[in-house]
């Protein structure tokens, strides 16, 4: 008798579809990010943008001040101008912040500074014990002193960065500084809904055949959860070899060829891919690549463009497995150095394709009925730098609280002039608010329990090779890690499961 | 309208050249009286908008225009006014500034009530007028935002659409043909300074 082992097991018959979520751009949304290169102008001065800050955010913040402070005793008025404050008059004044930081880099420090005496090393943060907050309006501006401030910004999860739109309740003291008693912030928006006649883009040439395959899959599994996959920091180009193996590795997963039934389920049921930034990186030279500098006609261009290509391979891998991919540029992709940094030219990273939507940073998209602002982390890096705190989870509610994506943008973010409009302004907060290019992978809810607004911080995927699963149905978060082991003779790294 | 190709060599090379001598406009329409013509010359001014500062301005008189006025009038003279050479912007088409007109006393008073006693720096009796005074002190008026490198028309159409309510005075001063072509009136105070 022959020995039959047992038969394998049979595979499923049906095909695992991705599901098929709807899409749109938001362009109402988004327009205000594109800059037109025909009009674009670098001759306007930031003091536009200021101004335009704080007359669309004052009647906000005006208005929650009356409410939180309309029960206090002796009534204090609002002063329409910091400078008709009166001494010891109690009252509220609505303006914006400034940081008066001395260790915060200044151009004029550093020409007076003598030749000889060394630039001191690059802090990581620049507070100080004697920072300054200044409150400023058209009229003029007044230093804020007292316990509350010192409280504020000892606080974890508080603190203040210039270009905050804020109001104070106070007296002003003898030496011709404002005590503060209190503060207000222009809090939390509420939750963008769309138009409800706005036409739902369902991305271009999907056809009704797909439509009928999303309402089969929904009619199939209606506990089936559909998931966006976010990764940042892709870094595709670095001759660095690990990292290419991991990109490989999820790209394997993304498109379903990696091993195993349940990492098929797993990644099928992934609607769309958001590269949150820093998708390419600086190829790097080794020492035999070094050409002699020829200045003739014959000599070849210094530069690398495999970055660029190993992308474009990479996403038409993903691209022909039928998952759409939005791309948001980072601080190390090459879309210029001002925010909003403007749209990856599709031709640089494979051309015009379906399913591949090159986006500005930051960006508002919506996915599946829900509404995604992506950045690529740069805003909160900058805060990060002005605050004692070390929670940039904190920080990153703080900005919605602010109702602002980047307040300290003129002063110590580069910019885009702006003549007329200031784009960071957060008028509806979106359901998922995601910031690419951090240390670490956090996450957390906010905004309440009815629309809650769910915010991620996503670590680079060629340091950690952390990818953040989103849920569109529940704004629940899970996280997928790639690695891969080290080289013979590098040391040794734990073989880490899928 | 343009030239029609002629067959005689000499003067089409003369013209390709530039050596032919230019043809004179002949402005036929005469100088527009106030009130009552004053709507009649903004209507043709929608046909030629050479400058973009123009073009709103001429998309806001439509409005104004078509607000019940006798518009019957002015759809008249639009048809005889379609076609003319964009080159020559008609003396019709823009009022012209009239610097002791009553029209700005509200300004000027306003005017003076922001500066108070003081009187400007740099502003001698030939240089600076009533006009010029209203002006200045739009710029210098820090409600409508900042005035650096931006034209004083732009700046109100700017705090307009901000909903800063800049005062109309200053925008009829603006479009004149004085108010468009004259940079002490188009440019702000500051314009050659900062």
């Amino acid at each position: 008798m022959v020995y039959l082992p047992e038969p394998l097991p049979e595979p499923s018959t049906s095909v695992l579809k991705r599901p098929v979520t709807t899409y749109s751009s938001l362009p109402e949304l988004s327009k205000p990010f594109y800059i037109d290169p025909a009009q674009r102008s670098y001759k306007h001065q930031y003091a536009n943008i200021y101004f335009v800050r704080l007359v669309e955010l004052r009647p906000i913040v005006e208005q929650r001040a009356g409410e939180r402070w309309s029960h206090v005793r002796g009534k204090p008025p609002l002063l329409p101008r910091i400078l008709n404050l009166q001494r010891g008059q109690l009252c509220y004044i609505v303006g914006t912040t400034y940081m008066d930081m001395p260790l915060k880099p200044n151009v004029l420090e550093d020409m007076a500074r003598d030749h000889w005496i060394a630039v001191p090393a690059a802090r990581p943060k620049f507070y100080s014990a004697q920072d300054a907050v200044q409150l400023e309006d058209e009229s003029g501006r007044v230093r804020l002193v007292g316990e509350k401030m010192k409280r504020e910004r000892d606080r974890e999860g508080g603190g203040l960065v210039t270009g905050v739109i804020m109001a104070v309740l106070g007296m002003e003291t003898s030496s011709g500084d404002f005590e503060v008693i209190d503060l207000c912030f222009a809090g939390l928006p509420e939750i963008y809904r769309p138009p409800s006649d706005a036409p739902y883009l369902n991305g271009k040439g999907k056809s009704k055949a797909k439509e009928e395959a999303m309402e089969v899959d929904v009619a199939n599994g209606s506990s089936e959860k559909t998931w966006v996959a976010v990764v940042s920091g892709l870094s595709v180009g670095a001759q660095e070899a690990l990292a290419d193996i991991k990109v490989q590795m999820l790209v394997d997963w993304l498109r379903g060829e990696s091993a195993g039934p349940s990492d098929l389920i797993d990644g099928s049921r992934i609607a769309r891919l958001v590269l949150a930034g820093n998708s390419l990186s600086n190829p790097v030279k080794g020492e035999d690549d070094r050409q002699i500098k020829r200045f003739n006609a014959t000599s070849k261009p210094v530069y690398s463009s495999h970055p660029t290509r190993t992308l474009a391979l990479v996403l038409s891998d993903l691209l022909s497995s039928s998952l759409p991919i939005n791309v948001v540029p980072g601080p190390a992709d090459p879309a210029g150095a001002t925010l909003p940094q403007q749209p990856l030219p599709k031709v640089m990273i494979g051309g015009k394709r379906e399913g591949l939507e090159s986006g500005t940073n930051p960006s508002w998209s919506e996915i599946g009925g829900r509404s995604f602002l992506t950045t690529g982390g740069q805003t909160v890096d900058d805060i990060f730098k002005y605050l004692p705190s070390s929670s940039r989870l904190g920080m990153a509610r703080r900005t919605l609280e602010w109702r602002h994506i980047a307040p300290t943008a003129p002063d110590t973010l580069w910019i885009y002039p702006f003549p007329d409009a200031d784009p960071f302004i957060i008028q509806h907060r979106p359901d998922v608010y995601i910031l690419g290019n951090q240390p670490e992978y956090e996450t957390a809810l906010t905004g309440g329990d009815e629309d809650p607004t769910r915010i991620i911080l996503v670590p680079s995927f060629a340091k950690t090779g952390v990818v953040v699963l989103v849920c569109l149905e529940t704004l629940e978060v899970k996280t997928v890690g790639f690695e891969a082991p080290g080289w013979k003779g590098e040391e040794k790294k734990e073989e880490a499961d899928e | 309208m343009a030239p029609k190709a002629s067959t005689s060599g000499g003067s089409k090379t003369k013209k390709a050249a530039g050596l032919a001598q230019p043809t004179l406009a002949f402005r036929s329409r005469k100088p527009s009286l106030p009130s009552p013509s004053k709507k009649k010359s903004t209507a043709p001014s929608r046909q030629s908008s050479l400058r973009q500062s123009v073009s709103t301005d001429d998309i806001r008189r439509d409005q104004a225009a078509s607000e019940g006025d006798p518009v019957l009038v002015t759809s008249d003279e639009d048809e005889a006014v379609v076609i003319h050479p964009e080159s020559a912007l008609k003396a019709g088409e823009r009022r012209k500034l009239d610097v002791k007109s009553k029209k700005w006393d509200t300004a000027l008073k306003d005017a003076r009530g922001a500066m108070g006693t003081k009187t400007p720096i740099h502003a001698g009796p030939d240089t600076h007028n009533n006009v010029h005074h209203i002006l200045r002190v739009f710029d210098m008026t820090a409600k409508y935002g900042p005035c650096v490198g931006i034209t004083r028309l732009a700046r109100w159409e700017r705090a307009q659409k901000w909903g800063l309510s800049p005062p109309d005075e200053v925008r009829e001063i603006l479009t004149t043909v004085e108010g468009v072509e004259d940079v002490t009136y188009r440019e702000t105070v500051l314009h050659g300074w900062v």
